[in-house]
């Protein structure tokens, strides 16, 4: 059991089989192992009987973290190989399984079950059971409190100061021709750069055709490069939407980091995926969710993305409210720091 | 590629009948299913890893029944391939 069987033995059982030589077994071997692989990257799939599919499967270019040292790296789109193992296989290889349980959740009908569970812990008292009345509901002394949200007296959330400290609403806007591009604005500036070699090529071709060369103007060189430049900044989208599986160990704070490159934005994820998500802390395997694309950068958001995260994050308010989470109020003022005219039109929504 | 291809492909190069190059194949298939079935690693150089590992006990949700559902923990089949294999895949071409 739990053996490393290297190929050697593989081929050793191919050549007893099939009473061949060894080495003409080896040969054979190399060559399925060849034509696989050859195929595969040719074609991009391989079926064999009864083994099963290899596959490549495109992954996405994404930000991802080097784990040891926690830095920031850029992970570029490629392919993967996926193995689809076939029944045969796995009816063969694999232990068998037990069927799945359904959850079932109960209903409230816990007076009853802890009568039942009294009753069975308590019969050698003398004279039996005792008789079991309804526990009396404990009322709160105080009428429930209405909530005013005005934001001095609370706390400050931590995602606040940490958003607050990227300076989000104060940083000046990109301009790819005058300063170093940032990580993520790359695309920007190589589009940048490409529309003002594009302009300065057309200046030089003006420049050294012999009728322009009085009307020729110094300054619009950069001014149009800038105008181009813009452009190609506001058309732009940061994150495209996409589709996306819930995997074990998922959180919507975790899905906003990697997509994002900003934790505080997962209520736009929310916001996206209420039909079929609830309780943004719970979300179950194998459920897929769309992730919203993102109009702006994420430390400069656009309009419509800031109202979409304040409706998201007035949602999970609503939810925090009915379950009595702790962070509801943060939510609330969270909802209100990114937009606080999106609230209305959410609740009127409802 | 498929099964069959495979096999055409197989008989040409060893220079023999297809009827030949499926037993090969059929066998040499046959003898890594055993060796899986008695639960060891196989490993294959150049190319990958084939072994059975567990999973732990999870829940997941049904979207037929729109419910929860607790799975639980079993082995699962899996096959990782080889550095040179992963170096090969991710520069080849995309396809479709």
């Amino acid at each position: 059991m739990n053996n490393r069987i290297y190929d050697k033995a593989i081929v050793d059982e191919l050549a007893r089989e099939l009473a061949i030589p060894l080495p003409l077994a080896r040969h054979s071997a190399d060559e399925i192992l060849a034509i696989v692989r050859e195929g595969l990257i040719r074609d991009g799939a391989v079926t064999i009987t009864h083994l099963g599919t290899f596959r490549l499967k495109p992954v996405t270019a994404r930000m991802g973290f080097n784990p040891s040292t926690r830095e920031r790296m850029a992970i570029p789109a490629h392919q993967r190989v996926v193995f689809t193992p076939a029944k045969a296989l796995r009816d063969a290889a694999e232990p068998p399984r037990h069927p799945a349980v359904p959850i079932v959740v109960e209903a409230e009908n816990t007076s009853t079950t802890t009568a039942a569970a009294l009753a069975a812990i308590t019969p050698d008292i003398a004279g039996g059971p005792m008789p079991l009345t309804a526990a009396p509901q404990r009322e709160s002394t105080t009428p429930p409190v209405d909530i005013h949200f005005e934001i001095e007296p609370q706390p400050i959330p931590a995602a606040a100061l940490r958003m607050t400290a990227n300076n989000w609403e104060t940083r000046a806007p990109v301009i790819a021709t005058d300063k170093a591009p940032r990580e993520h604005s790359k695309v920007n500036f190589i589009l940048g750069s490409i529309a003002a070699l594009l302009v300065g090529g057309y200046i030089a071709y003006l420049l050294s055709s012999p009728s322009s060369v009085l009307n020729t103007p110094t300054a619009p060189p950069a001014l149009a490069e800038a105008a181009t430049a813009s452009a190609a900044t506001a058309t732009n989208f940061f994150f495209k939407e996409q589709r996306y599986r819930i995997v074990s160990g998922d959180s919507l704070w975790r899905i906003a980091d990697v997509h994002y490159q900003q934790a505080v934005l997962w209520p736009h994820i929310y916001r996206a995926n209420t039909t079929i998500i609830k309780n943004p802390d719970f979300l179950a395997d194998g459920l897929t969710i769309t992730i919203p694309g993102l109009e702006g950068q994420p430390d400069s958001l656009s309009e419509n993305d800031r109202r979409n995260i304040a409706q998201g994050y007035f949602i999970a308010h609503l939810y925090y409210k009915t379950t009595g989470h702790k962070d509801a109020d943060s939510a609330l003022i969270m909802a209100k720091l990114y937009d606080a005219g999106a609230m209305d039109q959410v609740s009127t929504a409802q | 590629m498929t099964a069959s291809e495979l096999i055409k492909t197989l008989s040409a190069r060893l220079g023999v009948s297809q009827a030949r190059a499926r037993v090969v194949v059929e066998s040499y298939v046959a003898g890594i299913t055993r060796q899986l079935k008695e639960g060891n690693l196989v490993i294959l150089r150049n190319f990958g890893t084939f072994g059975i590992k567990p999973v732990a006990e999870k829940r997941a949700y049904v979207p037929a029944k729109k419910s929860l559902c607790l799975i639980p923990a079993h082995a699962k089949l899996y096959f990782k391939p080889s550095e040179k294999l992963r170096a090969a895949a991710s520069e080849a071409k995309p396809h479709e």
